[in-house]
């Protein structure tokens, strides 16, 4: 286990707490907290697991376990937490899958400095936030990328945009949704320019 | 967290997050989100904790998009393709016979500028113009617009009030110039004052893009969602959020009538007075003192009557001005 004391505690501890969180406040915590450490817990768990394919699912169980938590008290902060249970479940996974992780838990090791590593200044991030945003729609489908820009920049509805683009509304439809999609990843997992 | 938790993954999070971004389009798409549209929503919500947090996560991720839309320096829209070339002739034929219809009092054509033709409302005055696109613009008391002679929809609020109604055509743009910046319509209905160098637009209905004046030759733009209300000056944009009936009551004039909720007898005051020749003096001491109620756009006499009778003051008359004091 590589999992430390103090954690362990803190989680007992947070177990034992039953006060009801409002699912708004549970909604600003996680927005708030936890989606701006997403690039840094995909880099770790890049590093850990050779399967890009599985990265969003772990992705999403991680997310899981610590919303369970989270429902009784919003653990603040939340980055010990948040890698100790991004920990917990990669060696659950080795240990089901039968691997022995020499390279994972080099890694491992690894990326604990890592995840001390600070967060930008939110200053900084409000600063970037326009050039991160143009960054990630030009990883976009040009035809996603203008029916995003139709609505976002120009905010036209889907019958103008097929209007605009002349297309049909279904394709606009589509185009919206992954265009969307992925920009909605890569603005939270490639949070670093 | 010692055991590992028992996790049914039912649903790939890729699939689950694509689910998610279709249920935030689909709400932000549809203009009449009805009880059962959001029932739908909230049993899938809370069928899963992955649905729940990958439509938090995929809510603010597209949040972080609009913060785009607000900030992004403008820029110039796409060249039209050809294909359009010709369907913006049609349009220019159809915008060149605009013709003005029902319009009791026209004070004055523009001789400055051959292009425009002016027209105007005296104080307390209202009229409508109802363009041959099937816009219509209603100006309030003491207005000034300017229309385009002949092609174009661009029209100019030099001062004063007026309400929009516009007949939108993705591909010939309806545009308000005003002191400070435009407004571009994408479907709407909405209303614009322009008052000492301040412009406010006011969006009731569809969306519009308001364009802040240019600034080193740098243009900020907004999109406005029904409710949304702008406050530009030549150097300066802020954006409110105002409640339908809020807006419904500040559009009053359109009926003739001054709507007052929580307004000070100040505020009260200084609408009176943009219709009438009678000129309400409040005095200071009172100046902060709340009003409610509903009266004729002319009827200063009744309003004064009625701060005497509800609020104990004294009213005086002297030629045009009306004094309230304690």
């Amino acid at each position: 286990m590589v999992e430390t004391p103090e954690t362990t505690r803190e989680l007992n501890e947070l177990h034992a707490r039953s006060a009801g969180v409002s699912a708004h406040d549970l909604e600003a915590w996680f927005v708030s907290e936890v989606l701006p450490l997403e690039p840094a817990l995909m880099q770790f768990l890049q590093h850990s697991w050779r399967r890009p394919a599985d990265l969003a699912d772990l992705r999403q169980d991680i997310y899981v376990r610590l919303y369970e938590v989270a429902k009784t008290k919003p653990p603040h902060p939340v980055k010990p937490l948040l890698f100790t249970i991004a920990r917990n479940l990669l060696i659950d996974r080795f240990r089901r899958e039968r691997i022995i992780p020499i390279e994972g838990v080099a890694d491992l090791a690894e990326i604990e400095v890592a995840s001390d590593a600070p967060t930008p200044d939110r200053s900084v991030i409000a600063r970037d936030e326009v050039r991160r945003l143009e960054a990630a729609l030009e990883k976009l489908p040009p035809r996603c990328r203008e029916a995003v820009m139709l609505r976002r920049v120009e905010g036209l509805n889907r019958a103008e945009i097929a209007l605009r683009m002349g297309i049909s509304k279904e394709t606009v439809g589509a185009h919206l949704r992954d265009g969307a999609r992925l920009l909605i990843d890569l603005l939270h997992d490639r949070d670093t320019p | 967290m010692s055991e590992p938790m028992q996790h049914a993954v039912s649903q790939g999070a890729d699939a689950i997050h694509a689910r998610a971004v279709e249920w935030l389009l689909a709400r932000e798409d549809n203009e009449d989100w009805s009880g059962a549209d959001q029932a739908a929503l909230d049993a899938w919500l809370n069928e899963a904790p992955e649905h729940l947090l990958a439509y938090w996560r995929a809510k603010s991720g597209w949040k972080r998009t609009e913060v785009l839309s607000a900030l992004r320096p403008f820029r110039p829209q796409p060249k039209p393709e050809p294909a359009h070339n010709w369907k913006r002739f049609r349009l220019a034929m159809v915008a060149a016979s605009v013709a003005v219809i029902g319009i009791a009092g026209i004070i004055a054509a523009n001789w400055k500028t051959e292009r425009y033709v002016t027209y105007s409302t005296a104080l307390g005055g209202h009229k409508t113009l109802a363009l041959g696109d099937g816009s219509e613009i209603e100006l309030n008391t003491d207005t000034v617009v300017r229309l385009p002679k002949g092609v174009g929809r661009q029209v100019i609020l030099e001062k004063g009030e007026a309400f929009f109604q516009v007949r939108h055509d993705d591909s010939n743009p309806f545009i308000v110039t005003t002191n400070s910046g435009r407004v571009v319509d994408l479907g709407t209905k909405f209303v614009i004052r322009q008052h000492n160098r301040v412009v406010k637009v006011s969006l009731v209905e569809g969306r519009a893009r308001f364009e802040g004046a240019s600034q080193e030759g740098e243009k900020r733009s907004v999109v406005l969602d029904p409710g949304d209300v702008v406050l530009a000056t030549a150097d300066s944009v802020s954006l409110m959020k105002k409640p339908a009936r809020e807006l419904s009551n500040e559009m009053g004039w359109r009926h003739g009538m001054l709507i007052f909720r929580h307004k000070t007898l100040a505020e009260a005051a200084d609408e009176f007075n943009r219709y009438n020749t009678e000129k309400i003096i409040v005095d200071p001491s009172v100046a902060h003192l709340e009003i409610r109620g509903t009266f004729h756009t002319a009827d200063v006499s009744l309003f004064a009557r009625m701060t005497e009778k509800a609020l104990g003051l004294h009213t005086s008359t002297k030629g045009n001005d009306i004094s309230i004091t304690r």
